[in-house]
Protein backbone atom coordinates (compact mmCIF):
# COMPACT_ATOMS: atom_id res chain seq x y z
CA UNK A 1 0.00 0.00 0.00
CA UNK A 2 1.51 3.35 -0.83
CA UNK A 3 1.73 6.64 1.08
CA UNK A 4 -1.17 8.40 -0.78
CA UNK A 5 -3.68 5.06 -0.18
CA UNK A 6 -2.50 5.38 3.25
CA UNK A 7 -4.18 8.35 4.48
CA UNK A 8 -5.03 9.99 6.71
CA UNK A 9 -2.47 8.32 8.44
CA UNK A 10 -1.33 8.64 12.25
CA UNK A 11 2.06 8.50 13.09
CA UNK A 12 4.29 9.57 16.54
CA UNK A 13 4.96 13.23 16.93
CA UNK A 14 8.81 12.28 16.58
CA UNK A 15 8.90 10.30 13.46
CA UNK A 16 6.74 13.54 11.50
CA UNK A 17 10.55 14.36 10.07
CA UNK A 18 11.68 10.84 9.03
CA UNK A 19 8.06 10.44 7.56
CA UNK A 20 8.15 13.63 5.39
CA UNK A 21 11.50 12.32 3.80
CA UNK A 22 9.89 9.41 3.00
CA UNK A 23 7.35 11.38 1.53
CA UNK A 24 9.99 12.88 -1.19
CA UNK A 25 11.25 9.21 -1.97
CA UNK A 26 7.85 7.95 -2.50
CA UNK A 27 6.63 10.71 -4.42
CA UNK A 28 9.18 11.68 -6.82
CA UNK A 29 10.26 15.04 -7.95
CA UNK A 30 9.24 14.13 -12.02
CA UNK A 31 6.00 12.94 -11.22
CA UNK A 32 5.70 15.71 -8.18
CA UNK A 33 7.69 18.57 -8.82
CA UNK A 34 5.16 20.44 -6.20
CA UNK A 35 4.82 18.49 -2.95
CA UNK A 36 2.44 19.54 -0.05
CA UNK A 37 1.56 18.41 3.55
CA UNK A 38 -1.08 18.68 5.31
CA UNK A 39 -1.31 17.24 9.05
CA UNK A 40 -3.30 17.93 11.93
CA UNK A 41 -1.09 17.75 15.76
CA UNK A 42 -3.25 15.82 18.14
CA UNK A 43 -1.32 15.55 21.62
CA UNK A 44 2.00 13.89 20.64
CA UNK A 45 0.92 12.52 17.13
CA UNK A 46 0.75 13.83 13.80
CA UNK A 47 -2.36 12.74 11.71
CA UNK A 48 -1.10 13.69 7.87
CA UNK A 49 -4.65 14.13 6.07
CA UNK A 50 -3.16 14.82 2.38
CA UNK A 51 0.08 15.00 0.05
CA UNK A 52 0.82 15.55 -3.18
CA UNK A 53 0.34 18.15 -5.80
CA UNK A 54 -1.62 21.10 -4.05
CA UNK A 55 -5.24 20.16 -6.29
CA UNK A 56 -4.81 16.86 -5.01
CA UNK A 57 -4.32 17.58 -1.05
CA UNK A 58 -7.55 19.71 -1.37
CA UNK A 59 -9.45 16.40 -2.49
CA UNK A 60 -8.06 14.69 -0.26
CA UNK A 61 -8.24 16.86 3.39
CA UNK A 62 -12.05 17.06 1.80
CA UNK A 63 -12.76 12.97 1.49
CA UNK A 64 -10.82 13.07 5.26
CA UNK A 65 -13.22 15.27 6.78
CA UNK A 66 -15.88 13.14 5.06
CA UNK A 67 -14.60 10.21 6.77
CA UNK A 68 -14.37 11.72 9.91
CA UNK A 69 -15.87 14.88 10.29
CA UNK A 70 -14.81 15.23 13.88
CA UNK A 71 -11.60 16.40 12.07
CA UNK A 72 -12.96 19.33 11.30
CA UNK A 73 -12.89 20.97 14.49
CA UNK A 74 -8.98 20.70 14.69
CA UNK A 75 -7.00 23.13 12.94
CA UNK A 76 -4.38 22.24 10.09
CA UNK A 77 -0.96 22.84 9.07
CA UNK A 78 0.67 22.96 5.80
CA UNK A 79 3.79 22.36 4.63
CA UNK A 80 5.40 22.45 0.84
CA UNK A 81 8.36 19.63 0.74
CA UNK A 82 8.82 20.67 -2.99
CA UNK A 83 8.33 23.89 -5.52
CA UNK A 84 9.51 24.09 -8.71
CA UNK A 85 10.91 27.67 -9.94
CA UNK A 86 10.16 27.02 -13.07
CA UNK A 87 6.27 26.70 -12.35
CA UNK A 88 6.00 29.48 -9.80
CA UNK A 89 8.84 31.35 -9.94
CA UNK A 90 8.30 30.42 -6.41
CA UNK A 91 10.89 31.20 -3.34
CA UNK A 92 10.12 29.71 -0.15
CA UNK A 93 11.27 31.96 2.83
CA UNK A 94 11.82 30.14 6.29
CA UNK A 95 11.93 30.04 8.87
CA UNK A 96 9.02 33.05 9.30
CA UNK A 97 10.11 34.48 12.53
CA UNK B 1 -20.46 27.24 -19.39
CA UNK B 2 -19.21 30.40 -20.44
CA UNK B 3 -18.49 33.91 -17.99
CA UNK B 4 -17.86 36.86 -20.33
CA UNK B 5 -15.57 39.45 -19.22
CA UNK B 6 -16.71 43.07 -20.28
CA UNK B 7 -14.80 46.38 -20.24
CA UNK B 8 -17.01 48.80 -17.33
CA UNK B 9 -15.54 52.33 -17.47
CA UNK B 10 -11.78 51.75 -16.57
CA UNK B 11 -11.86 47.98 -15.62
CA UNK B 12 -13.24 44.74 -16.88
CA UNK B 13 -15.61 43.27 -14.63
CA UNK B 14 -16.52 39.50 -13.91
CA UNK B 15 -20.23 38.82 -15.05
CA UNK B 16 -21.82 35.96 -13.71
CA UNK B 17 -24.58 35.06 -11.46
CA UNK B 18 -21.76 34.60 -8.73
CA UNK B 19 -19.21 33.14 -7.26
CA UNK B 20 -18.96 31.14 -3.97
CA UNK B 21 -16.12 30.25 -1.70
CA UNK B 22 -16.26 27.76 1.27
CA UNK B 23 -13.82 26.63 3.75
CA UNK B 24 -14.36 22.93 4.02
CA UNK B 25 -13.50 22.52 7.28
CA UNK B 26 -15.06 25.38 8.87
CA UNK B 27 -17.74 25.61 6.52
CA UNK B 28 -17.46 29.63 6.56
CA UNK B 29 -18.87 30.54 3.04
CA UNK B 30 -19.06 34.06 1.25
CA UNK B 31 -20.74 34.80 -1.92
CA UNK B 32 -20.65 37.56 -4.65
CA UNK B 33 -22.98 38.45 -7.09
CA UNK B 34 -21.27 39.51 -10.20
CA UNK B 35 -20.64 42.38 -10.83
CA UNK B 36 -23.40 43.82 -8.30
CA UNK B 37 -20.80 42.95 -4.63
CA UNK B 38 -18.19 43.64 -6.30
CA UNK B 39 -18.69 47.06 -7.84
CA UNK B 40 -20.36 48.20 -4.06
CA UNK B 41 -16.95 47.20 -2.73
CA UNK B 42 -18.70 44.49 -0.36
CA UNK B 43 -16.04 41.91 0.73
CA UNK B 44 -13.46 44.97 0.06
CA UNK B 45 -12.28 43.76 -2.58
CA UNK B 46 -13.13 44.74 -6.61
CA UNK B 47 -12.53 41.75 -8.67
CA UNK B 48 -12.21 38.48 -7.98
CA UNK B 49 -8.83 36.99 -9.23
CA UNK B 50 -8.82 33.46 -11.52
CA UNK B 51 -4.80 33.70 -11.57
CA UNK B 52 -3.53 31.44 -14.01
CA UNK B 53 0.13 33.52 -14.57
CA UNK B 54 1.13 32.05 -11.62
CA UNK B 55 -0.32 28.37 -11.80
CA UNK B 56 -2.13 28.91 -8.31
CA UNK B 57 -5.05 30.86 -7.19
CA UNK B 58 -4.20 33.94 -5.04
CA UNK B 59 -6.85 35.59 -2.40
CA UNK B 60 -6.18 38.61 -0.48
CA UNK B 61 -5.32 37.72 3.43
CA UNK B 62 -8.51 39.74 4.26
CA UNK B 63 -10.97 37.69 2.07
CA UNK B 64 -9.54 34.63 3.63
CA UNK B 65 -10.44 36.09 7.41
CA UNK B 66 -14.15 36.00 6.49
CA UNK B 67 -13.60 32.54 5.13
CA UNK B 68 -12.17 31.56 8.45
CA UNK B 69 -8.92 31.03 7.41
CA UNK B 70 -6.20 32.58 9.76
CA UNK B 71 -2.81 33.51 8.90
CA UNK B 72 -0.47 31.02 10.71
CA UNK B 73 1.67 32.81 13.40
CA UNK B 74 5.00 33.71 12.60
CA UNK B 75 7.35 30.54 13.65
CA UNK B 76 4.50 28.53 12.44
CA UNK B 77 4.49 29.66 9.06
CA UNK B 78 6.43 29.27 5.92
CA UNK B 79 5.97 32.16 3.76
CA UNK B 80 6.01 31.90 -0.19
CA UNK B 81 7.44 34.57 -2.68
CA UNK B 82 5.88 34.75 -6.23
CA UNK B 83 7.52 36.31 -8.94
CA UNK B 84 6.28 37.42 -12.16
CA UNK B 85 6.24 40.20 -14.46
CA UNK B 86 3.19 42.10 -12.79
CA UNK B 87 5.29 42.04 -9.85
CA UNK B 88 5.81 40.33 -6.80
CA UNK B 89 3.85 38.90 -4.17
CA UNK B 90 4.09 37.63 -0.80
CA UNK B 91 1.81 34.58 0.27
CA UNK B 92 0.94 32.29 2.75
CA UNK B 93 -0.31 28.81 1.96
CA UNK B 94 -3.71 27.81 2.58
CA UNK B 95 -4.10 25.76 5.94
CA UNK B 96 -7.60 24.55 4.58
CA UNK B 97 -9.12 23.41 1.18
CA UNK B 98 -11.25 25.94 -0.31
CA UNK B 99 -14.24 24.92 -2.41
CA UNK B 100 -15.35 27.40 -5.35
CA UNK B 101 -18.33 27.64 -7.28
CA UNK B 102 -18.56 29.63 -10.25
CA UNK B 103 -22.30 29.95 -11.33
CA UNK B 104 -24.10 31.58 -14.60
CA UNK B 105 -27.55 31.05 -13.37
CA UNK B 106 -27.89 28.17 -14.93
CA UNK B 107 -24.76 25.83 -14.71
CA UNK B 108 -22.16 25.26 -12.00
CA UNK B 109 -18.71 25.28 -11.84
CA UNK B 110 -17.09 23.72 -9.12
CA UNK B 111 -13.29 22.94 -7.61
CA UNK B 112 -12.04 22.39 -4.85
CA UNK B 113 -8.49 24.14 -4.20
CA UNK B 114 -5.62 24.97 -1.79
CA UNK B 115 -4.91 28.41 -2.66
CA UNK B 116 -2.37 31.29 -1.01
CA UNK B 117 -3.36 34.10 0.60
CA UNK B 118 -2.02 37.05 -0.37
CA UNK B 119 0.22 39.41 2.63
CA UNK B 120 1.69 42.32 0.63
CA UNK B 121 2.25 42.84 -3.20
CA UNK B 122 4.91 44.88 -4.92
CA UNK B 123 4.03 45.20 -8.50
CA UNK B 124 7.15 45.15 -10.52
CA UNK B 125 6.93 49.01 -12.24
CA UNK B 126 7.50 50.43 -8.94
CA UNK B 127 9.54 48.38 -7.10
CA UNK B 128 11.66 46.44 -9.11
CA UNK B 129 11.87 49.25 -11.66
CA UNK B 130 11.91 47.00 -14.52
CA UNK B 131 9.51 44.37 -15.58
CA UNK B 132 10.52 40.75 -14.25
CA UNK B 133 10.66 38.57 -16.86
CA UNK B 134 9.31 34.47 -16.53
CA UNK B 135 12.26 32.44 -17.66
CA UNK B 136 10.74 29.54 -19.28
CA UNK B 137 7.01 28.07 -20.43
CA UNK B 138 5.75 26.54 -17.65
CA UNK B 139 4.57 22.84 -18.16
CA UNK B 140 3.26 22.37 -15.37
CA UNK B 141 -0.09 23.96 -15.51
CA UNK B 142 -2.61 21.84 -17.08
CA UNK B 143 -4.54 20.84 -14.63
CA UNK B 144 -5.32 24.16 -13.28
CA UNK B 145 -5.25 26.53 -16.07
CA UNK B 146 -9.17 24.17 -17.28
CA UNK B 147 -10.26 25.17 -14.39
CA UNK B 148 -8.79 28.63 -14.05
CA UNK B 149 -9.20 29.77 -17.05
CA UNK B 150 -12.63 28.47 -18.63
CA UNK B 151 -14.70 30.87 -16.64
CA UNK B 152 -13.12 33.78 -18.83
CA UNK B 153 -13.65 33.87 -22.68
CA UNK B 154 -10.97 35.47 -24.42
CA UNK B 155 -11.47 39.01 -25.28
CA UNK B 156 -8.96 40.92 -27.56
CA UNK B 157 -9.62 43.69 -26.75
CA UNK B 158 -7.42 45.84 -24.83
CA UNK B 159 -3.70 47.23 -25.57
CA UNK B 160 -1.85 48.43 -22.82
CA UNK B 161 0.89 51.11 -21.84
CA UNK B 162 2.71 51.75 -18.51
CA UNK B 163 4.91 54.82 -18.46
CA UNK B 164 7.24 55.97 -15.88
CA UNK B 165 8.37 60.30 -15.56
CA UNK B 166 11.63 58.86 -14.21
CA UNK B 167 13.06 56.34 -16.32
CA UNK B 168 12.12 54.57 -20.18
CA UNK B 169 12.23 50.51 -20.48
CA UNK B 170 12.39 49.28 -23.63
CA UNK B 171 9.04 48.29 -25.26
CA UNK B 172 8.49 44.68 -24.70
CA UNK B 173 5.68 42.25 -26.31
CA UNK B 174 3.59 41.03 -23.44
CA UNK B 175 0.39 39.08 -23.15
CA UNK B 176 -2.38 40.76 -21.24
CA UNK B 177 -3.99 39.37 -17.96
CA UNK B 178 -6.26 41.27 -16.45
CA UNK B 179 -5.96 41.29 -12.73
CA UNK B 180 -7.61 43.88 -10.92
CA UNK B 181 -7.38 45.16 -7.11
CA UNK B 182 -6.57 42.86 -4.17
CA UNK B 183 -8.43 44.34 -1.00
CA UNK B 184 -5.62 46.04 -0.18
CA UNK B 185 -6.61 49.53 -1.21
CA UNK B 186 -4.70 49.55 -4.63
CA UNK B 187 -5.43 48.86 -7.89
CA UNK B 188 -3.12 47.32 -10.46
CA UNK B 189 -3.12 45.48 -13.92
CA UNK B 190 -0.99 42.66 -13.75
CA UNK B 191 0.57 41.96 -17.20
CA UNK B 192 0.40 38.68 -17.77
CA UNK B 193 1.66 35.57 -20.44
CA UNK B 194 -1.63 33.83 -20.53
CA UNK B 195 -3.42 35.56 -23.30
CA UNK B 196 -2.88 34.22 -26.47
CA UNK B 197 -1.80 37.23 -28.31
CA UNK B 198 0.83 39.41 -26.97
CA UNK B 199 0.54 43.16 -26.69
CA UNK B 200 3.46 45.67 -27.08
CA UNK B 201 4.07 47.67 -24.10
CA UNK B 202 6.08 50.71 -23.38
CA UNK B 203 7.46 51.53 -20.03
CA UNK B 204 7.67 55.55 -20.09
CA UNK B 205 6.17 56.92 -16.96
CA UNK B 206 3.60 55.43 -13.80
CA UNK B 207 0.28 55.98 -15.81
CA UNK B 208 -1.50 52.89 -16.76
CA UNK B 209 -3.32 53.41 -20.08
CA UNK B 210 -5.36 50.96 -21.12
CA UNK B 211 -6.75 51.27 -25.08
CA UNK B 212 -9.64 49.29 -26.44
CA UNK B 213 -8.53 47.95 -29.56
CA UNK B 214 -11.36 49.61 -31.20
CA UNK B 215 -12.06 52.72 -29.34
CA UNK B 216 -11.05 55.49 -27.33
CA UNK B 217 -8.38 55.10 -25.06
CA UNK B 218 -9.07 55.25 -20.92
CA UNK B 219 -6.43 56.13 -17.91
CA UNK B 220 -6.69 54.40 -14.90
Amino acid sequence: MTLLEELPKEIEENQFHSFLEKIKVELPVDEYPELFVHYQKIGQRVLVLAMGKSNQCAEQMVKAFEKNPALKTQKSNSLMLRAPKTKFLLRRIFPCQ
Amino acid sequence: MSVTLAMDENYPDICSDSITFLNTRTEDKVSLRMPKDVENGVYEIRSVTMDTGASATIIPEKFGERLGIEKPAAGQREDYVFSGVGGTSLCFYSPDAVAIFVSDGTEQLEKIIMPFFLISYAPSITAEKQLLAQSEYQPYTEEIIPFISPPFEYRDDYTVEIHSPIEKFIPTNRRLKLNVDVGKGMDYILIGRDWQEEFELTFTAETIIIKKKTGGEQKC
